[in-house]
C-alpha cells in the first residue's frame, strides 16, 4: 500500500522524463540500425559484417548506445531528486508515518525499477534488432560490449541521488567527482567487441555498494548535518 | 486543578550553528488541547525550533519530546499524529489537487477526504491544475485541507502567514481556530504577522537572539506588560538600568517605556531617577506594540 503511494508520487515526477528517455533511447537504437541497414545496401552484407569481424579495429557500430544508458539515469535521477530537494520539499516525504529508511528505500527501488524498465525495452530492441541483421558470432561479442553500460546506470543513478540529498555543498562536489572519476573508466567503447566485458562485476559490486551511501545521504539531510 | 499533559517538552535545547549560539538551555512545554505561537525577530530561532521539533535538525545538547518520543526518533504512529506545514505553504508542486489527496490518503489511517475538498472546493482553481501555478493563498488553503483530512493531533505550522493577503490571512486563521478549539487540537506555531496570532493563540513564547523573553498565556502578557509614554528632557539613561525597565525608547522628548511594573511603580521609579516626565501615561498595546516593546525596534 504504502509502496504504491510511494511509486505513485515518483510516477508523476519522472513519467515524462521516462518517457522521453525511453523515445530519445528507440530514436537512438532505430538510427544506429538505420545506419547498419544503409551501409549494408552500400557495402553489401557481408563486406560490412567482415568489416565488424575482421577490420583492425573492427567496426563498432553499436558505439552510439555508449552514453545512452547513462542519460536514462541522469534523466530519472535528475527529475526525482530535483523536486524533493528544491525548497528542501523532502522534509514533506520525510514526514510521512514511516521509517525515513524504507521511504528513502521506496524511492530509490522506483529509481531503480524505472531505469531497468527503459534499460529492457531498450536492450531488448537492440537485440532482437542486431538477431536480424547479424549471426549469432557477432551478436554475442556486441551484447558483451554494450552489457557494462547498461550496467553503469545504476551506481550511477545512486551517486546521483546521493548528490541531490546531501545537504553540504563542498561534499556534493566531493560525490560528484568520486562518482565521474570512478564511473568514467567503465563507460569506454572498446575496440574490439566484448573486451571490457569482465567490467560488470565491478560495475554490479558498485551498483550495490553505493546504495547504503544514498541512505547516509538522506540521514544527513534529514539531520540538517 | 486541572492538570494538562504536555504534548510538547523541551527540554534544556541548545543549539548552534558552527559558532553562533542560537539559544540555550531552552525549555518548551505546550499542554494538550492549548495554541502555542512562538514570535522572535528574524533569526531568533523560530524555524531552527520547528525543525528540530519535526527532527530534522539535531540539537546540540537537550532533548525534545513529542507525546514522550524523542523527537530525533518518531516512530511512525507518532508522526502520523503531526500535521506539519512547512513555511511556505510547500507542498508537492508537481501534482494537483486531486493528485496530491490520492498521494497522502494512502498514509493516514483517519483520513477525512470530504474535510479536503470542504476547503478546496471554495478555491477558484480548474480541476487539474498543477499546485506550482497556485498562488500562494491557493497553496495555503491546499496545504490547510490536506492538513484538516490527515486529522492529526497535533500541528506544527511554521510561519504559516508567509506570502498571504489579509482576506486568505483571516480565513486561514479563523479556520484553523474553529478547527483547532472545536477537536482539541494541540497547536504550534510561528508567524512574522503578530496580529493574526492574537485571534488565533493561547499561549506565548517570544525568544529574541539567545534567549527567551516571555514564555506564558497571551492573556496573562497582555495583562501584565504594559507600555508608558511620556515626555522629558531629562537624561532617562539611568532608567533603562533599573530591573524594573524590559525596554526603554527614546526619540527626541519622547520615551517610550515597557515594563512588567504597576504604574505607581514607574512613577515612584521617575521620582526616585529625578526625572519629570510631561503627558505620563499608558497606552493599550496589542499584542504587536506588545512584541516590539519587548523585543526593542531593531
Amino acid at each position: 500500500m504504502i509502496l504504491r503511494h510511494i511509486f505513485y508520487k515518483e510516477w508523476l515526477k519522472t513519467r515524462w522524463s521516462c518517457l522521453a528517455a525511453l523515445v530519445l533511447g528507440l530514436s537512438m537504437v532505430f538510427y544506429l540500425f538505420l545506419r547498419v541497414e544503409n551501409g549494408m545496401e552500400r557495402l553489401g552484407a557481408k563486406v560490412y559484417m567482415l568489416r565488424v569481424l575482421y577490420d583492425n579495429p573492427p567496426l563498432t557500430y553499436y558505439r552510439m548506445l555508449l552514453y545512452v544508458p547513462l542519460l536514462i539515469a541522469v534523466c530519472v535521477g535528475v527529475t526525482q531528486y530535483l523536486p524533493e530537494v528544491a525548497n528542501r520539499r523532502i522534509r514533506l516525504t520525510l514526514h510521512l508515518p514511516v521509517s525515513n529508511t524504507r521511504l528513502v528505500l521506496y524511492m530509490a527501488l522506483y529509481g531503480v525499477v524505472m531505469i531497468t524498465a527503459v534499460n529492457l525495452i531498450l536492450f531488448g530492441v537492440f537485440v532482437a534488432k542486431n538477431c536480424t541483421l547479424f549471426p549469432a558470432e557477432i551478436t554475442l561479442p556486441v551484447l558483451r560490449s554494450v552489457a557494462p553500460w547498461f550496467l553503469v546506470a545504476y551506481p550511477a543513478y545512486n551517486f546521483i541521488a546521493m548528490v541531490a540529498l546531501e545537504p553540504h555543498r563542498w561534499r556534493q562536489l566531493v560525490y560528484a567527482l568520486t562518482g565521474y572519476f570512478t564511473l568514467s573508466p567503465f563507460v569506454v567503447c572498446g575496440e574490439y567487441p566484448g573486451s571490457y566485458f569482465l567490467s560488470v562485476i565491478p560495475l554490479a559490486v558498485m551498483a550495490v555498494a553505493s546504495f547504503p551511501l544514498l541512505l547516509y545521504s538522506s540521514y544527513r539531510f534529514s539531520k540538517g548535518l | 486543578m486541572e492538570t494538562r499533559t504536555n504534548v510538547i517538552e523541551c527540554r534544556n535545547l541548545t543549539h548552534y550553528y558552527g559558532k553562533k549560539l542560537v539559544y540555550e538551555n531552552l525549555n518548551i512545554a505546550v499542554g494538550e488541547g492549548r495554541i502555542l505561537g512562538l514570535l522572535g525577530k528574524n533569526g531568533a530561532g523560530k524555524s531552527t525550533t520547528i525543525n528540530i521539533l519535526n527532527g530534522f535538525l539535531a540539537p546540540r545538547s537537550g532533548q525534545c519530546l513529542i507525546y514522550g518520543e524523542d523527537t530525533q526518533h518518531l516512530s511512525p504512529a507518532t508522526k502520523s499524529r503531526i500535521g506539519y506545514l512547512i513555511e511556505g505553504h510547500i507542498q508537492y508542486s508537481f501534482m494537483n489537487v486531486y493528485q496530491i489527496e490520492k498521494f497522502y490518503s494512502g498514509f493516514y489511517p483517519k483520513w477525512d477526504r470530504e474535510a479536503y475538498f470542504n476547503l478546496i472546493n471554495r478555491l477558484k482553481i480548474l480541476p487539474r491544475q498543477k499546485i506550482s501555478s497556485m498562488s500562494c493563498g491557493q497553496r495555503a488553503q491546499v496545504a490547510l485541507g490536506l492538513i484538516l483530512a490527515q486529522d492529526p493531533d497535533l500541528l506544527i505550522l511554521d510561519d504559516f502567514s508567509l506570502g498571504l493577503d489579509p482576506g486568505y490571512r483571516r480565513l486561514f486563521v479563523d479556520y484553523l481556530r474553529e478547527y483547532a478549539k472545536s477537536r482539541g487540537k494541540t497547536v504550534f506555531l510561528t508567524s512574522h504577522i503578530i496580529q493574526d496570532m492574537e485571534r488565533l493563540i493561547d499561549d506565548i513564547l517570544i525568544m529574541d537572539y539567545n534567549r527567551v523573553l516571555y514564555q506564558g498565556s497571551l492573556s496573562d502578557f497582555q495583562r501584565d506588560f504594559k507600555g508608558f509614554f511620556f515626555e522629558t528632557s531629562d537624561d532617562v539613561s539611568a532608567l533603562a538600568q533599573d530591573p524594573r525597565t524590559v525596554n526603554l525608547e527614546r526619540l527626541n522628548r519622547r520615551c517610550e517605556l515597557y515594563t512588567y511594573a504597576s504604574q505607581e511603580e514607574i512613577l515612584a521609579l521617575l521620582q526616585e531617577r529625578g526625572i519629570t516626565p510631561e503627558g505620563f501615561h499608558r497606552e493599550a498595546l496589542t499584542l504587536e506594540d506588545a512584541f516590539i516593546g519587548l523585543t526593542g525596534k531593531y
